[in-house]
């Protein structure tokens, strides 16, 4: 189950996700989070999985299908390996928090989705 | 007389000098007293002040979160909600 804050959060939001659980791994689908621009396309469903001791313990990666590139065809660095969760062909943003980082007890789904939408927008700029 | 959204304080109508605003970082309550405020000074208002290494932003209700930088002012109204979130994360292979 999502953490009540979380789901609070997301609902504030407007956001439409569903939540499923796969491997012991709490999977949270936005379905059409939009991209900022400079990507291929507009929006794609972004697929967080989240550890059981979540929030305590920090997310780990991200997932999005379909597959996005920039809009110029350029890949960015660290999204080439394709993985197979809830019946889908996702590509995985290999992303990992420093030592300390996440702090447990502040961090939650809201301060996930500020950071990959940060490094979302980073990636246009520097995408390698 | 009751006091209109979006007056300022001291103005007729509008909330007194030195109104109590109760605001919330990382849901965390807290009073303030400003009717607007910089990212700086918000970043300043937990007694543990926010660093660098963390981004602050604005919950938008039905938008985007807005990210607020040191500079950027904000009105700063009842119920009003900012987070914290790490300004970085490092790809991998």
């Amino acid at each position: 189950m999502l953490p009540a804050n979380d789901a609070t959060g997301l609902t504030e939001r407007g956001i439409t996700y569903t939540v499923s659980t796969e491997a012991n791994m709490t999977c949270v689908v936005l379905s059409g989070y939009r991209l900022p621009p400079g990507y291929d396309r507009e929006q794609a469903d972004l697929l967080l999985r989240l550890n059981p001791g979540f929030p305590d313990v920090q997310p780990d990666m991200w997932w999005f299908d379909p597959a996005i590139r920039l809009k110029d065809g350029r890949a960015v660095k660290a999204t080439d390996v394709t993985e197979h969760h809830l019946g889908r062909t996702w590509q995985r943003w290999s992303r990992h928090f420093d030592a300390g980082q996440w702090r447990s007890g502040t961090d939650s789904l809201e301060s996930y989705l500020a950071l990959i939408g940060r490094e979302l927008e980073r990636c246009v700029q520097h995408p390698n | 007389m009751s006091n209109a959204e979006g007056t300022k304080p001291g103005h007729p109508g509008g909330p007194p000098p030195g109104h109590e605003y109760h605001i919330q970082i990382d849901r965390v309550h807290y009073k303030v007293t400003d009717e607007t405020m910089t990212g700086l000074q918000l970043r300043q208002v937990p007694p543990a002040q926010i660093g660098p290494d963390r981004d602050l932003f604005e919950v938008v209700p039905g938008g985007t979160d807005r990210k607020i930088g040191d500079a950027d002012v904000v009105e700063i109204r009842d119920g009003k909600r900012f987070f914290t979130a790490p300004a970085q994360i490092n790809p991998g292979k």
